[in-house]
């Protein structure tokens, strides 16, 4: 009896392993594999260790060096000038109401992509999907510029009608609406597995059982997707909330978010002592905000079935 | 509403169903009668679950027409039929508990809050879950889940209870306790049941009424004992029960029984369902049962007498089973079963033997594809078509 070429190929490297890898080390293999991560995880502690030991000092105006004092003036800085507090708050608002909005629109997006039967539908939504993937954040942005310019599509259609031209860049709306187009992929990324996980059957029982579509979203599909809407809900978060380049296009320095500060810090006002201050507070919030949700979430939420 | 409706829960009459190219059910016609339990049985694909999710109202039929309870249901969605599925995979929800789960058609339905409790623990009594209250579904075993899963669908008093091969996921003994308990349920309720699976065990054991499906096309319909002992095409005749066949000409035609030569042997066999002219060629049926095996020199006991050498013995305790080869029937094989192996000879591999069985039992169906049966209208026991 004769086996395909590819199984006794396989038999040959299984053995080969065995040879080079003798089953006393097997039990290393698990923290092999995970190495990888593990340094890449470690050399961002590091830098996180760094910029907490800047941020512990003043900037010396005389040399532009940072003092070797520690001191929590940085700080002092942050809660003692306004600006900061109004750039935090338009951060965190433009985070929530970002994550609100892509998560939502996100889920019609998901449900029709798995539930459809049409196949083309199906993979009409998945290279829309896949689309905004290839462009750039930044190519992006420059893009709504030349739409809702002000000799933009939008204007000269305005314009075309007879309307009066409105100013729709450089506002906190362009720049929320240039967010939740930028994040509305990965919320859906994110949906879809957990959307494909719930068995069609679950909603045709639930219909059988006398449930409206709408009740069967509510009683049934939404708590089975809760897994999905919290890991959406948490990347789309942070991802906005540490977002750069999209307040500094379509906001044009009207509505600059919290990173935009911190670049300012590192690289306009040279003081890295305030920049990884300001970095510092903004690592703690977004942890305390994602440590909250999964807390209140359960610990279980990302896909462990069965845990309260 | 007239008088027939009223005994009729379920009607079907010409229902199609097509996808694409393949025509999943074609121009089914059946009833159920109120209070009954009726199988439909047949291979994986043959088109069982399709037509219960038409019933359902989760698919739309292309043709013809599904009346339940003397309405037709075309524009009714599924959650105002009323009706109880559990489905092939149970589809209990898994966030909730079973009380959870067997109140929600309860909510669902507006039922008056204060009542709901009342009927959760009712039902919950009723399938014997009354201490698993409090559990979600993936802290009960296999049969208790399907237990949640008929209380759920019962709990409402629905007129129908559509079943999908729930039990066909369950080891041997826990489904066949289950099929009782099924049966149980649904005799002290008096629900009308539709049951669907491929075990033709399960629909011999839990039946009122049977339909044989294959290839989307319903084959017969009779009652279990009835749909045994009177097959209507050869395909029901292998697919219900153990039964051998092997191809045959007629050779003289006299009322019923008709005489047959197959290989070098001249049987007598009963009509199966047509008219058979001398000359037809005919599939012969045999069921492993209705054989007796026994030496070659033993008294003559039945009218059809074959020769063969055993093949293949196979102990099973209660019966003794055999494959034995015929080579006068052109080497076919034949099953046989001895239901008393504890009097009777034992015979081994590749000793010679003689095949006995009486005419009533030789079945002779007209060969190539035989025109379905249509038992609608056909009065029980009657072997035209
Ligand atoms: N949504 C669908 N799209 C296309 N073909 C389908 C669809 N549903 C069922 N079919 C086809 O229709 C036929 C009948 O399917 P059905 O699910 O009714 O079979 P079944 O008798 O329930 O089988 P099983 O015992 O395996 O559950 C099969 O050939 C199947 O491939
Ligand atoms: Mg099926």
């Amino acid at each position: 009896m004769k086996y395909p070429l590819s199984w006794r190929l396989l038999d040959g490297l299984e053995a080969a392993a065995a040879v080079l890898w003798p089953a006393r080390l097997r039990r290393l293999t698990a923290w092999g594999l995970l190495a990888p991560a593990l340094v890449l995880v470690g050399v961002l502690v590091i830098g996180l260790g760094y910029m907490l030991e800047y941020s512990l000092h003043e900037l010396d105006l005389a040399t532009y060096r940072l003092t070797e004092a520690y001191s929590l003036t940085n700080y002092q800085t942050i809660l003692d000038r306004p600006v900061y507090a109004r750039v935090l708050g338009r951060t965190l608002l433009g985070a929530v109401l970002v994550t609100a909005i892509a998560v939502a629109l996100a889920f019609p997006y998901a449900y029709a992509l798995v539930r459809t039967r049409s196949a083309a539908l199906r993979k009409a939504l998945l290279v829309a999907l896949f689309l905004p993937f290839f462009i750039g954040q930044v190519v992006r942005a420059y893009g709504w510029l030349i739409v809702l310019g002000r000799e933009g599509l939008v204007n000269s259609a305005l314009a075309g009608m007879g309307l009066p031209t409105v100013d729709l860049l450089f506002t906190y709306p362009a720049v929320i609406f240039g967010l939740v187009q930028y994040m509305l992929p990965f919320a859906i990324l994110l949906l879809v597995p957990a959307l494909a996980a719930i068995p069609e059957d679950m909603e045709l029982a639930s219909e059988s059982l006398g449930a409206r579509w709408i009740s069967t979203f509510r009683h049934v599909v939404i708590p089975m997707a809760k897994p999905g809407l919290i890991g959406a809900s948490v990347v789309v978060f942070t991802l906005t909330l540490t977002d750069f380049a999209m307040p500094e296009i379509l906001g044009g320095g009207t509505s600059d978010f919290i990173a935009s500060a911190i670049y300012d810090s590192f690289f306009q006002i040279s003081n890295p002592g305030l920049g990884a201050a300001l970095s510092m507070v903004l690592v703690t919030l977004g942890s305390l905000i994602v440590a909250g949700v999964f807390l209140v979430a359960g610990t279980g939420t990302l896909g462990v079935r069965g845990a309260k | 509403m007239d008088t027939g409706s009223s005994k009729r829960m379920v009607e079907i009459a010409g229902v199609s169903k097509l996808f694409g190219t393949v025509a999943a059910v074609s121009d089914a016609t059946l009833h159920v009668d109120r209070g009954d339990f009726l199988t439909v049985v047949g291979p994986s694909g043959c088109g069982k679950t399709t037509l219960l999710r038409m019933i359902a109202g989760f698919e739309h039929p292309d043709a013809g027409e599904i009346r339940i309870g003397g309405r037709r249901v075309d524009a009714v969605p599924p959650y105002r039929r009323s009706i109880g599925m559990v489905f092939q995979k149970l589809a209990l929800f898994p966030h909730m508990t079973a009380a959870e789960n067997v109140a929600y058609p309860l909510k669902m339905r507006r039922f008056a809050p204060a009542k709901i409790p009342g009927l959760v623990d009712e039902y919950l009594g009723l399938v014997r879950l009354g201490d698993f209250k409090d559990r979600r579904p993936h802290e009960l075993s296999g049969g208790q889940q399907q237990r949640v899963a008929i209380a759920r669908a019962l709990v409402f008093s629905p007129d129908l209870l559509l079943l999908d091969e729930p039990l066909s996921a369950l080891d041997r003994k826990l489904r066949e306790d289950m099929q009782l308990e099924f049966r149980r349920i649904q005799q002290e309720l008096g629900v009308t049941t539709i049951n669907v699976t491929h075990d033709q065990r399960e629909a011999l054991v839990m039946s009122d009424r049977i339909v044989v499906m294959e290839g989307g096309v319903i084959q017969q319909a009779d009652d279990p004992v009835s749909l045994y002992r009177q097959p209507g095409t050869p395909f029901v005749a292998r697919f219900i029960g153990v039964t051998s066949m092997f191809p045959g000409r007629v050779t003289k035609e006299t009322g019923e029984a008709v005489t047959v030569a197959a290989g070098e042997a001249t049987l007598t066999a009963r009509g199966g369902g047509a008219v058979l002219g001398a000359g037809a060629a005919v599939e012969c049926a045999i069921r492993a049962e209705q054989i007796a095996i026994g030496p070659r020199d033993g008294a003559p006991r039945f009218e059809n007498a074959v020769d063969g050498i055993v093949r293949q013995r196979i102990f099973e305790g209660e019966r003794m089973v055999y494959a034995v080869e015929v080579p006068g029937l052109g080497g076919a094989v034949l099953n046989v079963f001895d239901h008393d192996p504890v009097s009777h000879s034992v015979y081994d591999e590749t000793q010679p033997v003689r095949l006995e069985w009486a005419a009533r039992d030789l079945i002779a169906f007209p060969a190539g594809p035989a025109p379905a049966v249509t038992t609608e209208n056909k009065p029980t026991g009657s072997l035209t078509t």
